[in-house]
């Protein structure tokens, strides 16, 4: 176990180190003077006006923009392991703060998002085993299959134009009360729970397949018990792994729902810090999205082997 | 076999889940959003106990509060106040200054209302308004460079002198820019202001970063009278125009700008709401890559595009009626130092043909693009996408130059990408924005665009440079404009510098009980009046 | 099961797969023929023709710039077959090659291999597609790029994990005896044979790229205009969201119902690759 963990680790800081430094990089070899777009940002405010000469090289020396960009990077990573992430150029305020203040909206988002998926996922994907080739089974199986073909920004937009504006139901935009939370967690979910309800069909087929459960069927016991006590247990496991996964996607998959609905959280920080070039925080939050998604893969894979030992022996 | 009833399992999972979620956001909800449901109560009951909120719907960020840090938005939102402002009709209005005067060598001298106070009581005083602008100059050197100043100095309590890099006539104008407001200098320990206090008519009363929602209060000290409404909350960085339009129409908000370019005869019907178009100073161009090389060294080739464009047209089906056309240069019609008696170009396909003609592009292939010495004239446009218009128009323009036999294609990206991009052999930037009244004076457009050592785009006349130069230094008002208004029938009419397509008109939306808005064009992008109630 | 055991009959007695063929089908004709069938060039601007609803003259409506939506949905057609058919090959070729080279080798090769894509697949991948574009600037050619980049980590987990299962086989030891060289075994015993699962991927995995050129296009940062793509158009529609909803519903539903095929298809496809998913009863 020990040996998994540090492992584990190794590959975290390796992942991290990869990910900033690609993108570090790519940043900075973006079009466009670095120091001139952040000049724009950070003293002008508009992006359509040219900033003097004298702002850009105050900006060169402010943020050391003339040292070799493989020293920037030391710099930023030694910083880093010293539990400082800079500040952002665009307020002046600590890069931790920034994330922090916008973590909240994001956590609840993905978070309501996910049981929202798997509210909908786990039944539909039992029904439509326990009743394979019933029109139940189709009805749930095509939702589903349309699930996750449905481009999630176009939903958003529907289910704006549909529940917002024609029936008034929910908020178009904020952030706060529950009622603005369902749309975003429905444009969010759907994609996800269709995901879910296909993967926990098939795998609730598979258990029912196995012998122990034909025997349990055969030896008289109740169906329901059968099922809710034998085989659901069993599916849990494959679906544990695509919860881990499509979790780290919601992450990455704020980043559009969260600027149509005027969310304010971890995406569209990030959109407006790349546009910006405001590198700390774009840095802050790959880390920070990096690392919950291999914290949330950790956690996974440990539950994985908890529910089924023979994992944890065979392979790490 | 045996049925289960696995719809009544569904049912309860989903009762439970349901509880848990409102438990759930329940919690998230008290300490950390000063939420939109808070606000719906207070509107709610708005007509019983006589609370007037205004909420607006800002589509930018909102990047700090301190004021030298904050651009021109706490004059904006009237928190803080410029020495001068600028009225509706662009003529500039004492403020904190009562008057100002050109004294010798480069020095304006300001003389302070000695009425203005702070929103904690405070007289603004001279060495106010020193700190604050040196303050502001050092956070921010491009506002240092803008405003041209050398130094400021105390000459007694409400008496202070400006002077000026070099000779400078336009420095008042200069003071009215929305970034130069006059605040108390109370920064903290880490050198940042986190409760700005200025001298506006709305006091600041909390700033939440995790909304981006900045809240204001009235002043009831306010030297001209207290305004009408209670309080102002502005929610500051919904970027889409569709979630704007839609909480104006639904109340979730009172007053925001800028809806959807198709929106606006629907939003006009509609009666719960106010709509207000109004000119705002900025306008919509093509703008050429470099004018010293080919192919736009040559003049006639810089006319004949400006006479193939249908600015008509473009104007009625592209702006969709949030613009006027225009006749050539980018100043805003109504203001005092524009040249009113230009020719311009107006559309006409054979002109530029034929001036295309003249310059030695002809179509010797027949494929219908124009070509000189073996070089094809084929060129890209380039445009940006915030501003909505910007794409049409860019495809526009790309039909209207295929009907004189310039072939083109069109590129979106952001800004900073085209600047990158000027060298390439005929290109043209579709430009909005454009403003002309970001600083309320002539010199501020004009040396812009055309000023030599200013211009990006290699634009070089030493007549225009000259006419600047005078317009600078001499401080009769009239003969000075005279010099502006030379520059702009040069640039204009004669070198065709730029294509000027439109003026643009902004449009602002309201709930019907939000009365006494006075649009502002000089504002960018607008800004709100000490005597809005909402009724 | 085998490669050359997937039959076509199988497929069209599925339902769904039957008419997901039917779908792909016509749509892949559209976007063949879209030069003959569009009604209007697409890209002909008619301003005083601009923003009609749907009528007998245009089907779906013109869009802002009074080009025929019909004509640019029918050329959109080509536009997004045409690029999500360049990443698939493209990324199932590279995924593959990498897949089976890691795998069938193993040791060193394999395990930097898959750390590498361990790596690229914790990173979140649209915000990779946004720093790439946003460095490279939109267009056709940076999207197919920016979605190649990480498209082909599936397929190189896939090949791996066939050709791990497959090389213990005995014909593998028997090939290995007569003396053929790695080589010869990698391209005719175990490609062949890892295929099956490739084809699954390869119809699902069409439907993912379909949606993510669309989620760029969205975006503004996919096909350039005028290009008719439909995220592109679904993007430029949405300033008209309220008032001429038919420039958004008509791409967007394009955009669902090809999705679906695919996965129809794919579906299908695994239903008689995978014996054990038959019915029991």
């Amino acid at each position: 176990m020990l040996e998994i963990i540090l492992k584990r680790i190794g590959m975290f800081i390796l992942v991290v180190i990869a990910s900033t430094a690609l993108v570090f990089f790519m940043l900075h070899s973006l079009p466009g003077e670095s120091a001139e777009v952040m000049a724009k940002y950070i003293f002008l405010g508009n992006v359509e006006l040219t900033p003097s000469n004298e702002a850009i090289d105050i900006i060169k020396e402010k943020y050391d923009l003339e040292k070799p960009l493989f020293s920037q990077y030391v710099t930023w990573v030694w910083n880093a392991i010293h539990g400082n992430m800079g500040t952002s150029y665009q307020t002046n305020s600590p890069v931790t703060e920034e994330i922090l203040i916008r973590l909240p909206a994001t956590i609840t988002l993905a978070f309501v998002s996910i049981l929202l998926s798997l509210l909908i996922g786990i039944p539909a994907g039992i029904i439509a085993a326990v009743k394979q080739n019933s029109f139940t089974d189709y009805f749930c199986s095509t939702i589903s299959v349309l699930g996750i073909s449905i481009p999630s920004f176009w939903l958003a937009i529907l289910l704006i134009y549909v529940f917002s504006y024609t029936l008034g139901l929910t908020p178009t935009m904020g952030y706060g009360d529950f009622k603005s939370l369902i749309l975003p967690a429905v444009s969010l979910g759907t994609p996800a729970s269709a995901v879910i309800a296909r993967l926990m069909r098939s795998s609730m087929l598979e258990v029912m397949r196995q012998d122990y459960i034909r025997t349990a069927i055969g030896k008289g016991l109740s169906y329901r018990m059968v099922i809710l006590r034998h085989a659901l247990k069993n599916t849990f496991i494959p679906v544990i792994t695509i919860i881990g996964l499509e979790f780290g996607h919601l992450l990455g998959g704020t980043v559009i729902i969260e600027t149509i609905f005027a969310w304010p959280g971890i995406g569209r920080l990030l959109i407006t810090s790349i546009t910006a070039r405001d590198i700390p925080v774009i840095q802050g939050c790959i880390v920070f999205i990096t690392i919950t998604y291999l914290v949330i893969n950790f956690i996974t894979d440990i539950s994985y082997s908890y529910l089924d030992p023979r994992i944890g022996r065979s392979k790490h | 076999m045996k049925k289960i009833n696995f719809t009544g399992v569904f049912v309860i999972l989903i009762l439970a889940v349901l509880i848990s979620c409102v438990a759930f956001s329940g919690c998230t909800e008290s300490p950390d959003a000063p939420d939109t449901s808070e606000n719906n109560v207070e509107k709610g009951n708005s007509d019983k106990n006589t609370q007037q909120e205004l909420i607006i719907g800002h589509p930018w960020n909102l990047k700090s509060v301190d004021p030298g840090l904050s651009g021109s938005n706490l004059n904006n939102f009237r928190v803080s106040e410029g020495l001068i402002s600028i009225s509706p009709d662009y003529k500039l209005l004492p403020t904190i200054a009562d008057s100002w005067e050109y004294v010798e060598n480069s020095t304006w001298r300001f003389y302070l209302n000695k009425n203005v106070e702070f929103h904690d009581g405070s007289k603004v005083t001279a060495n106010d308004v020193k700190t604050a602008l040196d303050r502001s100059m050092k956070l921010n050197p491009e506002l240092q460079g803008r405003l041209n100043i050398k130094e400021l100095k105390v000459v007694d309590d409400s008496t202070v002198d400006i002077i000026t890099n070099t000779v400078d006539a336009s420095l008042p104008g200069k003071m009215a820019y929305g970034a130069a407001g006059i605040y108390k200098n109370n920064e903290g320990p880490e050198g940042t202001i986190s409760t700005p206090i200025g001298t506006g008519p709305f006091k600041f009363v909390s700033y939440d970063k995790a909304t981006d929602t900045l809240k204001l209060a009235k002043n009831e000290n306010y030297r001209d009278g207290a305004p009408k409404l209670d309080s102002v909350v502005i929610i500051f960085g919904i970027g889409e125009p569709n979630t704007r339009e839609m909480a104006v129409e639904k109340g979730e908000i009172d007053f925001t700008t800028e809806p959807t370019l198709g929106s606006t005869k629907r939003l006009e019907s509609d009666k719960n709401l106010n709509v207000i178009i109004h000119p705002l100073c900025q306008g919509y161009k093509l703008k050429f890559g470099d004018v010293s090389k080919a192919p736009y060294d040559d003049v006639r080739v810089r006319k004949a595009i400006a006479y193939a464009i249908d600015r008509q047209k473009i104007v009625d089906n592209i702006l969709l009626g949030r613009a006027i056309v225009s006749n050539g240069i980018g100043i805003t019609p109504g203001i005092e130092w524009r040249n009113n008696n230009l020719t311009g170009y107006a559309y006409d396909v054979q002109k530029a043909k034929g001036l295309l003609e003249e310059a030695g592009w002809k179509d010797t292939d027949g494929d219908g693009i124009v070509d000189k010495e073996g070089q094809k004239f084929k060129i890209t446009l380039y445009t940006w996408p915030q501003r909505p218009a910007l794409p049409p128009l860019a495809q526009a323009t790309q039909s209207m130059l295929k009907d004189i036999g310039i072939d083109s294609e069109v590129r979106i990206m952001e800004w900073d990408a085209i600047s990158d991009r000027k060298n390439e052999w005929g290109m043209i930037t579709v430009a909005g924005g454009d403003a002309c009244m970001m600083i309320p004076d002539p010199s501020y457009y004009i040396e812009g665009n055309f000023y030599s050592e200013k211009n990006d785009y290699n634009y070089r006349n030493p007549n225009v440079d000259a006419l600047i130069m005078k317009g600078r230094t001499i401080f009769d008002k009239e003969e000075r404009y005279d010099a502006y208004r030379e520059v702009q029938r040069i640039v204009c009419d004669e070198d065709c510098a730029q294509v000027h397509i439109a003026y643009h008109y902004h449009m602002v939306v309201t709930d019907k009980n939000v009365k006494n808005y006075i649009p502002n064009p000089a504002h960018h992008d607008y800004s709100i009046n000490k005597d809005m109630y909402i009724e | 099961m085998r490669f050359r055991d997937i039959r076509l009959d199988d497929l069209l007695r599925n339902k769904a797969s039957f008419l997901g063929l039917v779908i792909i089908g016509i749509l892949a004709f559209t976007a063949i023929a879209a030069d003959f069938i569009a009604p209007y060039d697409p890209n002909k601007i008619e301003l005083d023709e601009k923003l009609k609803p749907p009528s007998s003259e245009h089907i779906f409506g013109t869009d802002q710039l009074g080009r025929d939506q019909l004509s640019r949905v029918i050329h959109g057609t080509q536009t997004t077959f045409k690029l999500s058919l360049i990443i698939v090959t493209i990324t199932a070729s590279f995924g593959v090659f990498i897949g089976i080279t890691a795998g069938y080798f193993g040791g060193f090769i394999d395990e930097i291999l898959m750390r590498l894509i361990d790596v690229l697949l914790a990173f979140p991948s649209i915000i990779l597609a946004l720093v790439i574009i946003g460095s490279l600037g939109p267009g056709i050619l940076n999207t197919v790029i920016a979605i190649s980049l990480v498209g082909w980590l599936y397929y190189a987990r896939v090949a791996r994990a066939s050709t791990l299962s497959i090389k213990e086989k005995e014909y593998i030891e028997g090939a290995r005896a007569m003396g053929c060289s790695e080589m010869y075994i990698c391209t005719h015993y175990i490609l062949p044979n890892c295929l099956p699962p490739i084809i699954v991927l390869v119809t699902l995995n069409m439907g993912g790229v379909i949606l993510t050129i669309a989620s760029l296009g969205f975006l503004g940062l996919g096909a350039q205009p005028p290009t008719p793509e439909w995220g592109t158009m679904l993007n430029e529609g949405r300033e008209f969201l309220r008032d001429c909803p038919w420039l958004s519903v008509v791409p967007g539903a394009l955009i669902m119902i090809s999705v679906l095929a695919f996965n129809f298809i794919g579906d299908g496809l695994r239903d008689i690759l995978d014996p054990r998913q038959q019915v029991i009863k």
